[in-house]
Order: C-alpha cells, then structure tokens, then sequence
C-alpha cells in the first residue's frame, strides 16, 4: 500500500509540483545555484590545493637554510651588534660533526650583476652555489647541464643562465652551450640554461631570472675569500631536520663565539615549515568552500522548504479532502517529503552537472594554456566529492520537506472541509 | 447499525462551550435520514462525530458495532476510507484531478491499482449519468455535475453510510432536486444516508427528520 515505487505515488507528486511550474522552478534555482557554486568552489579548492601540492611535491622536506646576522648580545668580551661569517671551515665541520646530515653546502650570493652577451645586455643577480643545488632547488633544464664538483674544485668560469636570462639575451632556438657571456667584466662559457621548479621558495630570487656559477668562483672574483653566505643542510632519509637544527646551530655559535642564546645571529628557516604553512592554507581554503558551499545549499534548501510549506497551506483544502477520503498520515507525509525530495533532487543534479560541466571547461581552458607555477591547476571534483555532494542533495531534500510535512500533519480533515 | 449513547462533546477555546450534551442517537440500516437545527445547535458537530473527523469526550459511538473512540489517526483514516462515504455542500473535489481521478482517489489510499480503480471510478460515474464527463476537471463542469461526481466519490468504496453536509447548500433549485433525486435512488439500493440540511424541502425528501435542539435530540419526525 502506497508504495515508494508506485507510480501513481510519483504521478500525485509530478502533479503538484508541475501545478504551479513558474514557483516550482524558482524554487528548484535556488538548489540549483547552491549545488552549483559548491561543485565551483569545491573544484576550484581542488584546483588550488592540486596547484599547491604539485608544488611543495619538489620540495626537500627536510632541508634547512642557515645564514648569518648580527649579534644581539655581548658573549666572550665582544660587543653585540657584531658582524659575523660563516667560513668554508663551518661547512666541513658540519660535515664532520653530523655524518647523518646528506647535503652540506655552502650559497653564495653577489649583486646585481651586468651581463653583455653580443649587442645585448641586461642587469642580473649572480648566485654562487654548489653542485647539489638542484637536489635541494630542483631545476627544469632546457640546455646542457648543471654545475658539478669539478666545477666547483677548478674554480672553472662556467655559468648557467636562467630560462628568462636566456629568453632576452639568446634568439629562440638558438643553442647557447659554449658561448661565452661578460658576468661583471668576466667572462664565462655558459654550460647551461635552466630554471627552478615553481615550489614558492626562492633563494634570493627566482633562478630563472638569475646566472649560476660555482659558489667556489663567486668567492675568488668576488674577493669573498673563504666566506659561505649561507648553508644548505638537507638530513638523510630517517633523520628529522628539525630534530637537528639547533644542534648544527650550536656548533656553528660556538665557532664563532656567538652566546649559545642568541637565536637571532644565526638565522635557520626549515623548508619544511614553509611547505607546511602551505599545506595549511590549502587545508583552510578547502574547509571554506565546504562551508561556504554547503551554507548556499543549505539556504536553496530552506527556499525549497519554505515553498512546499506554502503549497501545503494552499492545499490545506486539498489535504482536508485526502484525509476524510482515507489518506493515512503516512502517505500525506510521504507525498510532502516526496514533493520536496524531487524538486530538491532534480535541481540538484541540474546544478551537479552545470557545476562538473563547467569547470570541466575551466580546466581545458587551463591546460590549454599553462603557466609554469600556476597555483591553480585541474579545477576538478573528484568521484567521491561529487557522490558526497549528491547525498547532500538528497539530505537537504529531505531535511526540506520535514516542516511542511509536519505542517501538513497538523491539517484536520474537520478544519479543511468545514464550510465557510 | 449507527448507535450514539450519550454522546458528550464540548470545545475549548478560552471558554468552554458545550455543544453535545449527552446525545443519544440509533439510525438503522437502509435509512434516509435528514437532520436539522438551528446554526450552533450542534448538528455538524454530530455529522463530524459520526464521520470519525472529529473526537467526543464522553459516551459511545457504534458505527455498524464497531467502537468508534479514541482511534489513532491511522486507523481513524482506514474506517472512514471503508465504513464513510461524504458528499459535502461545496463539493470538495481536487481541482487538478479529472472527474474519474476524484472518484478513484479513494481507492488510492486503499491501493488498488490505477487501471482497476479508474474501471470502478468509471462505473460510478456511468452510474450517476456523467461518464461523458470523465475527463474533465471539476472547474469545466456545473454544480451539479460536480456533486454527482463527489457522490459517485462517496460511493466507489461500497461504505456503510454516506454523510452529506449540506448536499444542495451550493446549488440551484432544480439541480437540488436532481441530486436529492440521485441520493434517494442510492438509498433505495440500500445505502444508509445521513444528510444535514436546513432547508425544509430537503428534509422533507428523507425518510426521517431529526432535529437537534441545544446538543441533544429535539424531534424525530417520520415523512
């Protein structure tokens, strides 16, 4: 008896909604528009967080940067306010002192740099750095190789340019290796053409717009003499870096005779933190689309709830005259539920597949024209997320047609059909 | 076959008012009863009794020996879909149904299935003279079309009354006549009848008039 897939049970249902077809549509928009804006910001949330994830995959998770700044307090008779160096020794004591540690390497860092190449020159950052650098900076290369140890050990004038160096001194096409380019007066055969990975971090600026020599040759034409500008530590697998991080520090205060309490003399950024404020960040923009997302369903559902209450107000003649003729308070609950269940359900799945179609476009659109480092990447919803939003839909419908159909309950056949 | 016993039934709203005041009331099978009262004598009061739409405080109600009293609202809806047919004065007809859909509805809620409710609905209707008229909504049909379709209604699920509010409440005098007509041709087939009225030359077409005088039983006069 009146069972849920007795089609009459559906023909009763079609009838009232399809009765007033311009309210019954305004309505369902309301749905439709939620649902819709939650599969956006749903996909657009994925695409960021797809966006930021592939970026922070690149990065050396634990890997830290030491560099030097004055001190903040007086330690061993000298005054605060002393400027200090990290020396080559520092690096090879590390070493030394912490076999767990993978990669120890010295950065160097030289100004802003004029580079003439041929009739065209241009202004840019010289950074000296070691042969692991792409271990911790992983680096897109577009021509030759990048720096090694014998690079390094020869103190060998060879440079790499970055991607845009080379876009703006070199014609497209044309194969750099071998030539010789003027670095400050210097000249150095270019072994390369490369730019980092996008991961957000930059040492000193993007090493697309940057050319990279030997940090070892930065000392000698620079006249830096022995001096490291900064330390790359990266820890061996099953090491945390962090657990570490204040006993290399510790080593390197005691070197140089800086109090063992002074954190501001020796700077240590932890990549890992970095990508994790990321990953944060992702994490919070995903918690507020579902929100913000399921706030707008929420209000389109309330909309739907709203109108079925008026329908059943209407209709308080109509259910009058159900009841007397025997209509059990199952079945008026059943039709109200129904009605909202399929107004709710329909525009729903409109809005689902407005939502997926449309941000499918978005995301052709930004394949189609990528850019490295974009922050947002695939605007997709995934199976999942798009099961778990139509049982929202299917929730909302439900939840939406409670209060009239509890309204509808309270009708009396005696108060419907009573006579004026 | 309907047995009223001291029947108490009063409203509260702010005041109390004491509408039935121990009615007693036997109506037997086959009858055509006509029952009249001043407004506020507490006839609908009774006709909703009767037709289990409303509760009483004290007293019994025997429809066909079955205690009506204190039933949940399920079983309340399943007798009156079985035991209570009603034909009301503005009809109460669902306006988006057509006429067979209106007679069918009833065994709906039965769960008949539609093809077979829709052949019964359709002898009613033959049987009331406006099986032409099947497929119309209520709003393309006269008055009296219309109360011919709410008796076929009241009749397409074989009960053992027919209650009808003010039948001719809403119709012209000659079209009262044809409905009366058709209510006493269903009565001579041996359906109990109980029909409010005020106007005397409808009552005077039952078989009995019962007139209700300040919540009890004033008269009954036989035709």
């Amino acid at each position: 008896m009146n069972n849920i897939f007795d089609a009459d049970r559906w023909r009763e249902v079609w009838m009232s909604i399809s009765r007033n077809k311009r309210r019954s549509f305004i309505t369902a928009f309301g749905v439709f528009w939620g649902i819709f804006m939650l599969v956006v910001m749903l996909s657009a949330g994925n695409g960021l967080w797809t966006g930021i994830t592939s970026q922070i995959e690149d990065v050396p998770y634990n890997a830290c940067m030491i560099w030097t700044n004055s001190t903040t307090e007086a330690y061993m008779g000298f005054r605060k306010g002393r400027y200090w160096d990290m020396k080559q020794d520092d690096i090879a004591a590390v070493k030394a002192q912490f076999p767990e540690m993978d990669i120890v390497s010295p950065v160097m860092f030289a100004n802003s740099t004029k580079l003439v190449r041929k009739d065209k020159t241009g202004s840019y950052n010289v950074k000296g750095l070691p042969a692991t650098y792409p271990q911790i900076v992983a680096q897109n290369i577009y021509y030759g190789r990048y720096i090694n140890e014998m690079d390094v050990l020869s103190k060998r004038k060879v440079c790499v340019l970055g991607k845009k160096i080379y876009d703006e001194l070199f014609i497209p096409g044309e194969n750099p290796i071998g030539e010789y380019i003027k670095v400050g007066g210097v000249n150095y055969q270019i072994i390369g053409v490369t730019d980092q990975i996008p991961t957000g971090i930059n040492l000193n600026g993007r090493d697309g717009e940057a050319v990279a020599i030997p940090y070892s040759v930065v000392q000698q034409v620079y006249n830096r003499g022995d001096v490291v500008d900064m330390m790359m530590v990266t820890a061996k697998r099953g090491v945390t870096i962090s657990d570490k991080e204040d006993e290399i520090t510790a080593l390197i205060r005691s070197r140089h005779s800086i109090s063992p309490t002074d954190k501001f003399a020796v700077q240590v950024v932890d990549i890992e933190k970095i990508a994790q404020r990321f990953e944060k960040m992702a994490i919070g923009i995903s918690l507020l689309t579902w929100l913000v997302g399921v706030g707008t369903l929420l209000a389109g559902a309330i909309g739907v709830s709203n109108i079925v209450m008026i329908t059943v107000k209407e209709r308080t003649k109509e259910i009058g005259v159900r009841r007397a003729m025997g209509a059990k308070p199952f079945s008026i609950i059943s039709q109200i539920m129904s009605e909202s269940l399929v107004l709710t359900v329909v525009a729903g799945f409109f809005g689902l597949a407005a939502g997926v179609g449309s941000m499918a476009v978005v995301s052709k659109i930004l394949a189609a024209n990528p850019s490295s480092g974009a922050f947002f990447q695939n605007p997709q919803m995934d199976f999942t997320t798009a099961l778990v939003a139509a049982l929202i839909i299917v929730v909302c419908g439900l939840l939406s047609g409670i209060l009239p159909a509890w309204r509808a309950l309270q009708i009396k056949a005696i108060d419907a059909i009573r006579e004026e | 076959m309907i047995k009223l016993d001291n029947i108490n039934k009063s409203y509260v709203n702010g005041t109390s008012l004491h509408v039935l005041k121990g009615l007693n009331l036997r109506i037997e099978k086959g009858e055509f009863v006509a029952i009249m009262g001043a407004s506020g004598s507490g006839k609908s009061t009774l006709l909703n009794i009767l037709g289990i739409l409303d509760t009483y405080d004290t007293g019994t109600y025997y429809l066909n020996d079955i205690l009506i009293k204190d039933l949940s609202e399920k079983v309340a809806a399943e007798y009156r879909n079985r035991l209570i047919g009603f034909v009301f004065q503005s009809f109460n007809l669902i306006s988006f149904k057509t006429a067979v859909e209106n007679v069918a509805l009833p065994l709906y809620y039965q769960g008949v299935g539609r093809k077979k409710r829709n052949e019964i609905a359709m002898e009613y209707l033959d049987k009331m003279g406006i099986a032409d008229w099947a497929d119309h909504l209520p709003s393309e049909m006269s008055g009296g079309q219309k109360q011919r379709v709410a008796i076929a209604r009241s009749l397409v699920t074989s009960p053992q009354v027919i209650l009808a509010d003010e039948p001719t409440g809403a119709l012209d005098s000659t079209t009262s006549i044809e409905v009366m007509e058709i209510l006493k041709s269903v009565n001579r087939e041996g359906m109990t009848i109980v029909m409010v009225t005020h106007d005397p030359d409808m009552a005077a077409m039952a078989q009995k008039i019962i007139r209700i005088k300040d919540g009890i039983i004033g008269s009954i006069e036989k035709v």
